[in-house]
């Protein structure tokens, strides 16, 4: 995937919670005494992940660590980051390093910005795992789209029972994934800078939804 | 259609999205936007008119003639006096009287010069026959015809055209086509034989069209511009069928499509397996994403009827053109036999519509009013006798309307002079009414020509015919649910 014109995530973030788009809490630290300070104000267990525009793949790179509980955990945790990153890639301009409360687990889709050439941004959803990469199990909006059309789209997909619950599992907050989907595609029509948009994975709870990754790539 | 539709749509709140969200900057063309005038000429000149009857401006002008165009017609040719018995001119620069249309037919190196006397004589259309320009590299010849109408009001359709015609005031510039009867379809391709197919079809129906416009080679008038045109500005047209490989107005496109596509039904058929020119996609969503899936998703969003193949297309044409609106999407099934009423249920089923749900004492009361002791159910079972037909025809219209949307009437036998009863039925009901006659035998036949003459569209098949009902009912529920929006 390109990074030249790739947003870095706490950039990302910015953008996309001023879209009320949920995302973890998290902080951008630059030095381990400030990753030891932020962990105050988060809650534990939480992950910190590399940030440089020349790092795409944060985990290839070893610069993805989680499960990080105490002051100790998060001083070691962004020394071996950086060391790790440098050893990835000597070039690389590295700004620091961005922590995030761990999210629970829970059922993962993938929302998606694309903008076409004659109808322009336009909306992607899909279930998370097989149901995108293999099935290609997804359904697309030309943007912007309301809450309602947003319904609608979800029904589309094959999987779709999933998310009203199937094989014991409850039925998972519909109503909060369709505010998301309209909220993105708000801002898709807003920012006619970007180009491309991940947001993958994307959990959802019965109730309610959170953004775990943003790729926002802009124009050239 | 491409894309099964979920008709579950919640009719939530008054929540006041579409239109003001979808405006893109648009530059506005300095330009003659208004068709209406130069779509009715009263002046046509021919230039490269010929008395060689090889020669297709032969049979453009035999055409005009023949088709009855009550306009001025000058035939141009420099050397003979005069073509096809009327006078000719050695330029249209001779002719005294205004020239509001030139077809032009000579060779493409003497285009340009062609046009750049037309901005002269202030001639308002220029519909160019001639091939051989960007098509075969000499889109030189392209620039050098819009540098000449750079600063007048002349426009330009084409070059590389097959032809157009017109039924409103008898125009038919086109050399090999018989000149159909006038309706109300507006046509627009930008393949000749696209054009020519669908109105050759309609042609063989016994419907008729209004406007049939090939695109050529777009230099000057695009599919924007006629999509418009057909939805805004014509009043003869309460149709549009659309043929387009790929929008060459790419800005205006998507506003021009939505706005229309309410105003007027838009027919749709567009090439999409090959997508040249996918760039690389830097995202996940980029790489599944694809040119034409989109385009399949966002006429579904937008209401634009997008046919998958030739046979749905024309089917399509055919039932929004001689159908009445249908107010739902429950068919009430007539047949005269059991097994093809079945399986027109389940087409019917498979297209994402209803069978009327006729309860029991519906049921009981049919067969009192009727007299008819069997075969009234949710299908109507009505064997080869006619009077069966007229029988619930009359009991459903008198009494049980609140059931069903369409008749969908389904004649798996031959059945003399029913033709008279289903002319009747049409006329007299509000509600759609689709007849499938899957016979092959003299009285389908006759039956056939005498509803042609009507201006019915027949089906030969229950699948093909559930199809096309499918996609009327789609088109006008997506045309009340923008009206919950507004």
């Amino acid at each position: 995937m390109s990074n030249v014109n790739m947003l870095t995530e706490p950039k990302a973030v910015e953008l996309i919670q001023s879209y009320g788009i949920p995302y973890p809490s998290n902080k951008f630290v630059t030095s381990a005494e400030e990753a030891v300070e932020a962990l105050k104000t988060l809650k534990a267990p939480v992950v910190m992940k590399i940030v440089s525009k020349d790092i795409v793949h944060k985990s290839d790179a070893g610069g993805v660590k989680v499960n990080l509980a105490t002051e100790e955990d998060v001083k070691n945790a962004y020394q071996e980051i950086l060391t790790n990153a440098k050893k990835y890639n000597a070039n690389a301009e590295i700004e620091g390093v961005f922590m995030c409360e761990m999210a629970d687990k829970g059922e993962e889709v993938i929302i998606g910005i694309v903008v076409d050439d004659i109808f322009g941004p336009t909306i992607m959803f899909g279930l998370g795992g097989i149901f995108v990469e293999v099935l290609k199990d997804v359904t697309f909006r030309v943007c912007p789209i309301n809450k309602n059309e947003a319904l609608e789209m979800m029904k589309e997909i094959k999987g779709y029972k999933i998310l009203q619950g199937t094989r014991g599992q409850a039925a998972l907050d519909i109503d909060s994934l369709a505010e998301l989907l309209s909220n993105i595609s708000k801002l898709a029509v807003e920012r006619k800078d970007i180009s491309e948009i991940d947001f993958n994975p994307v959990r959802v709870y019965e109730k309610g939804v959170k953004v775990l990754d943003a790729r926002i790539i802009c124009n050239g | 259609m491409l894309i099964p539709y979920n008709k579950k749509f919640p009719k939530k709140g008054n929540e006041k999205i579409i239109r003001g969200w979808y405006n893109l900057a648009k530059e506005e063309k300095n330009k003659v936007t208004k068709l209406k005038e130069i779509f009715n000429p009263k002046s046509v000149a021919i230039v490269g008119a010929s008395n060689n009857p090889s020669k297709w401006s032969y049979g453009i002008m035999s055409n005009i003639i023949n088709a009855g165009y009550e306009g001025k017609l000058y035939p141009i040719n420099p050397k003979d006096e005069q073509v096809l018995g009327l006078k000719a001119y050695k330029s249209i620069l001779d002719i005294e009287e205004p020239v509001d249309m030139i077809t032009v037919c000579v060779g493409a190196e003497l285009v340009p010069g062609i046009i750049r006397q037309a901005v002269e004589k202030k001639v308002k259309l220029a519909v160019i026959i001639t091939n051989g320009f960007r098509e075969v590299g000499r889109k030189d010849l392209e620039d050098e015809i819009l540098d000449a109408i750079k600063d007048s009001d002349l426009r330009i359709l084409g070059p590389n055209v097959q032809g157009t015609i017109s039924t409103g005031n008898k125009l038919s510039n086109i050399f090999n086509m018989d000149f159909p009867k006038a309706g109300r379809i507006g046509i627009v391709a930008q393949s000749g034989s696209a054009s020519a197919y669908v109105t050759e079809r309609m042609n063989v129906e016994r419907i008729g069209i209004s406007t049939m416009i090939n695109l050529g080679n777009q230099v000057d008038l695009s599919e924007c511009d006629f999509i418009k045109y057909f939805a805004e500005e014509d009043d003869e047209t309460d149709l549009i069928a659309a043929y387009i490989e790929g929008p060459k107005d790419k800005a205006n496109f998507k506003n021009v499509l939505i706005e229309s596509a309410y105003k007027k039904p838009i027919i749709l058929m567009k090439p999409g397996v090959t997508e040249v020119g996918q760039k690389a996609a830097a995202s996940h969503t980029g790489s599944i994403a694809g040119n034409d899936k989109i385009f399949s998703y966002a006429c579904k969003q937008y209401g634009i009827v997008r046919c998958e193949t030739v046979t749905e297309y024309v089917d399509t044409i055919g039932t929004f053109a001689s159908c009445k609106i249908p107010q739902g999407d429950r068919s009430l099934i007539m047949t005269t036999s059991g097994g093809m009423g079945s399986i027109s249920a389940d087409e019917l089923v498979k297209q994402g519509l209803k069978v009327a749900e006729i309860p029991k004492d519906v049921v009981e009361g049919i067969k009192e009013i009727t007299g008819i002791k069997k075969g009234i159910a949710n299908i109507m079972d009505l064997e080869i006798n006619e009077e069966n037909f007229k029988l619930v025809f009359e009991a459903m219209e008198a009494n049980y309307k609140d059931y069903f949307d369409t008749y969908f009437v389904v004649l798996a036998d031959g059945m003399k002079g029913m033709e008279k009863f289903l002319k009747d039925m049409i006329e007299r009901t509000d509600k759609t009414v689709i007849i499938v006659y899957i016979s092959d035998s003299i009285p389908k036949a006759e039956a056939v020509d005498a509803l042609r003459d009507a201006g019915r569209y027949i089906f030969d098949c229950p699948d093909r015919a559930a199809k096309a009902l499918a996609n009327m009912v789609w088109y006008y529920e997506k045309k009340e649910e923008s009206k919950c929006l507004m």
